[in-house]
């Protein structure tokens, strides 16, 4: 028997519009946002995918993502494991000013290292596979380059890639 | 009845101490804040006072600063309604920028009476399920909480909260009255460069 993960991204937030970097730190869903999730909660229901056990981020933007997708309705475990990477000097400020978007390969030492976001991310997959039975189906609600990064090293492909809001992997 | 309601503001975080508005944004707390948090943690043991309920707002500054306080093994509830008051356009940037919200933006700002009235609704779900002689810790923010004190607990004089500060109210299960605010962190400081 196997254990069914389904990863999910929340939805479009205040910082995602505007274009801000959004790691640690955190904004609301938007009201697109909302409707995407709504959307993702619609696909569910619509394909009568259960869920037996529930998770999220600490941060409210996946938290927020989780409540409407489970329609408020099932209690969910909170684990600091799941959160974003954390983008140090660059949290919270423009995305264009992002090393990457401009040719610099250099590393923000303030920045958390890839590696360090993998296993983070290995860490709570062992701790959700630990509360889950065979045969379940959790839903984890989570954000996209921790999660992109540790679908890419899981399932050994490379060119996995980034999550769109909110886009579901199971 | 008698409740008493310990109603204690986030220690520093990072948009905090580089002075940037932080209403419906989150961020984390500094090393400086979790040292606060744990002073004001300190305090509360030294003199005694246990915890009978926890509550927080929905943010992960306040529910960790309330982990802080409370230790990993208390239940807590996490309340909307207690989030900090919503800052629209200005959210996320420099304080500096605030005085041109009469300007520009301002109906992107929660409205004051709206921050009031749903800190209202929150602190009504917390008392009705309290009961005689209980201390209930609420972590929350200091605008909204603010708010709330000034215009809801007779609090009129009430001159605001700082990282990990906390304002004592009392109620006897209808109304609630502020009686006094303590700072506990008052005087912790952080070495910038060993981080002690």
């Amino acid at each position: 028997m196997t254990k069914t993960l389904y990863l999910v991204r929340h939805g479009q937030t205040y910082f995602n519009y505007y274009h801000k970097v959004q790691g640690r730190c955190d904004s609301p869903l938007n009201e697109k946002g909302i409707r995407q999730v709504e959307m993702a909660r619609d696909y569910f229901q619509n394909k009568h995918i259960h869920f037996d056990k529930a998770f999220s981020s600490t941060q409210e933007r996946a938290c927020d993502t989780l409540e409407i997708i489970t329609d408020h309705k099932m209690p969910y475990t909170r684990l600091k494991d799941l959160r974003e990477k954390c983008y140090g000097i660059f949290e919270g400020r423009d995305e264009f000013l992002l090393p990457w978007n401009y040719g610099n390969s250099n590393v923000d030492p303030t920045m958390e290292k890839n590696e360090d976001v993998v296993a983070r991310m290995r860490r709570a997959v062992v701790e959700i596979m630990d509360g889950i039975d065979d045969g379940e189906a959790a839903l984890v609600c989570g954000h996209g380059d921790i999660l992109a990064r540790y679908v890419r090293d899981a399932t050994d492909n490379p060119n996995f890639p980034a999550l769109p809001m909110p886009q579901l992997l199971s | 009845m008698t409740i008493n309601l310990y109603l204690v503001r986030h220690g520093q975080t990072l948009f905090n101490k580089e002075h940037r508005m932080q209403g419906s944004c989150d961020s984390a707390l500094t090393p400086l804040g979790v040292k606060q948090i744990e002073a004001t943690r300190d305090y509360f043991a030294q003199n005694g006072i246990a915890f009978d309920r926890a509550y927080c707002s929905t943010q992960e500054r306040a529910s960790d600063t309330l982990e802080i306080i409370a230790g990993p093994e208390m239940k807590y509830d996490r309340l909307k309604e207690l989030k900090e008051k919503d800052y629209g356009i200005y959210e996320g940037r420099n304080i500096l920028l605030w005085p041109f919200r009469r300007l520009v933006g301002s109906s992107t700002i929660e409205d004051d009476r709206e921050v009031t009235e749903r800190m209202e609704r929150g602190m009504n779900l917390i008392l009705r399920d309290a009961q005689d002689g209980e201390n209930i810790l609420v972590v929350g923010h200091g605008d909204s909480m603010g708010h709330y004190i000034r215009e809801r607990a007779g609090g009129n004089k009430f001159p605001g909260f700082h990282n990990a500060e906390f304002a004592l109210l009392q109620s006897d299960g209808n109304e609630v009255e502020y009686e006094e605010n303590v700072w506990p962190a008052k005087d912790v400081r952080i070495d910038q460069i060993t981080g002690n």
